[in-house]
């Protein structure tokens, strides 16, 4: 049976195994939270077939490894757009939240958005964006451009050997946001010396995307005042369709 | 004689009590009943600093939703405290004018404690605002001075560029903080798309702007390019820079209908 981050068991998610945080083993890691409050928005109902357009999304407090309630209510309701709010709750508390604009599915003008230039993921070197994600994790990362312990830009390659919910195909949609959360791994403001945890965030989709793999160009920035962000565009294989970013707080790793 | 202070707007809303009546520099091109996006975000940003949370820490995110068209009326802004922590705050604010909800905004601010790391490298924009040419992409007489440094068919990179002032008071007596002005050149990404307005429209239905820095001064440079994949909307992303370099970038999501559709 395919692997997965969430088993779904009696109108809950027990988290497993790849959703473990490195740092704790006692709570859930943000992609596994993102992609959960990302699924929860884009199951709610609509009048007509909608898409996610923007997501943001609230990591500043640990989601225990525990049981998890996934809610979500529509903020504003509409046959071309709808705002979506999702939660995530242990134990009737609330931990993790989320906003989701969606629009219609419909047409607009067309612009080149240009491509990037790293090979494409089979051709890419099986290097990991970290050691956490090594060989075998249901999260498969190529890194293509940048370093842990390097200041700078950075680009990755993700693939998911899992399902988000075990027995269904997470959408694309969903595995973009979660493929982006971990952009810090490559493009972090600072050295070694620093711990900087996302505790946020956004992702924004000019188009769908498609495919298994989706690349994130990631860079930094961080000018001295204890924060920062980390600046991302999205590609798929047929090219670039959206952008995130993440809030970084900085401190100094003990 | 006509004085310069006669002619020069002056703000955008003046106080009610505990509310703001809008004056003519909210009012939309579009809709002569609603107000323009410009003065929602200015009103909710105004209302934000006064937030004690706001004052205590530093702007990391602000997301502003329109829900629906805004009456130019009796207008009240309302933030509460969504997340409170030590380090981090998550503020909710909502827009009621005309007895609606019209608009949604949330911010998070950060509280980062000493020792921070060395910042990385930054750049101011090439060109400063006294030395761009004086060209408007809108009168003054909105309350906004503008002066556009490039257009896109002028753009290497095809991103156009602009510096933007808030000349006249958010709320009498309060001029535009940075952060206000930042949300109001984050505004002018569908002036991007000017080449599609013959079978187009394009208005925003947000503005989001992440934060790397405390923005500073009266004029905020944005660099901007839609991103148009034919599928409906086009987000637009902004590079916001102020005298120092850059300390945000921002997003627009602009909604496409067919002229003819509108119209109907």
């Amino acid at each position: 049976m395919r692997s997965a981050f969430y088993r779904a068991e009696g109108g809950l998610y027990q988290p497993l195994q790849p959703a473990t945080a490195p740092w704790t083993r006692k709570h859930t890691n943000g992609t596994s939270v993102g992609g959960l409050l990302t699924r929860e928005i884009e199951r709610a109902p609509s009048d007509a077939p909608m898409r996610l357009a923007r997501v943001t999304i609230e990591l500043a407090r640990a989601v225990p490894l525990a049981p998890t309630e996934a809610r979500a209510r529509i903020m504003r309701d509409g046959r071309r757009q709808q705002l979506v709010s999702a939660e995530l709750l242990v134990d009737g508390e609330c931990y993790a939240t989320a906003v989701g604009l969606r629009v219609d599915e419909t047409e607009g003008p067309y612009e080149d958005p240009g491509h990037h230039n790293f090979p494409v993921p089979e051709d890419a070197p099986r290097v990991a964006v970290t050691s956490v994600l090594g060989e075998g994790h249901p999260m498969q990362t190529r890194r293509v451009l940048g370093a842990r312990d390097q200041p700078g830009p950075g680009a990755y390659w993700t693939t998911f050997n899992a399902d988000l919910v075990s027995g269904e195909v997470a959408s694309a949609t969903v595995r973009a946001v979660m493929s982006c959360d971990i952009a810090a791994g490559v493009a972090n403001g600072a050295s070694r010396d620093w711990s900087f945890p996302n505790i946020d965030l956004s992702v924004y989709f000019a188009r769908t995307p498609a495919g298994d793999w989706i690349l994130t160009e990631a860079d930094n920035d961080q000018f001295g005042e204890g924060y920062g962000q980390i600046n991302s565009v999205l590609s798929d294989a047929s090219g670039r369709f959206g952008y995130a970013h993440q809030t970084l707080l900085y401190s100094k790793a003990n | 004689m006509t004085t310069e202070a006669q002619v020069r707007p002056k703000r955008f809303f003046v106080p009610d009590g505990d509310g703001y009546l809008p004056k003519g520099l909210t009012i939309s091109p579009w809709r002569g009943d609603s107000m323009n996006g410009v003065a929602l975000g200015l009103i909710m940003s105004h209302a934000l600093t006064a937030e004690p949370h706001y004052q205590a820490g530093h702007i990391a995110r602000f997301t502003l939703d329109i829900l629906r068209p805004a009456p130019a009326q009796r207008t009240t802004v309302n933030w509460r405290v969504a997340r409170d922590g030590r380090r981090v705050q998550l503020l909710e604010g909502e827009l009621e004018s005309g007895g609606v909800v019209a608009a949604r905004a949330s911010a998070l601010i950060v509280a980062p404690t000493p020792p921070f790391p060395e910042a990385r490298a930054n750049r101011p924009p090439p060109i400063p605002p006294q030395d761009a040419p004086e060209r408007a992409v809108i009168p003054a007489s909105t309350g906004l001075e503008t002066r556009l440094v490039a257009s896109r068919a002028e753009a290497a990179d095809g991103r156009q560029s602009l510096w933007v002032r808030v000349s006249a008071d958010i709320v009498e007596g309060f001029p535009a903080t940075a952060l206000s002005t930042a949300l109001a050149a984050a505004d002018f990404g569908a002036s991007s798309m000017r080449e599609y307005r013959k079978d187009w429209t394009s208005p925003n239905l947000d503005i989001a702007a992440h934060f790397s820095r405390t923005p500073r001064g009266e004029w905020v440079h944005s660099s901007f390019k839609p991103m148009a994949l034919g599928s409906g909307v086009a987000v637009v992303d902004h590079v916001m820079s102020d005298l120092d370099g850059v300390f945000a970038r921002a997003h627009q999501t602009l909604y496409f209908s067919r002229v003819k559709q509108a119209a109907a």
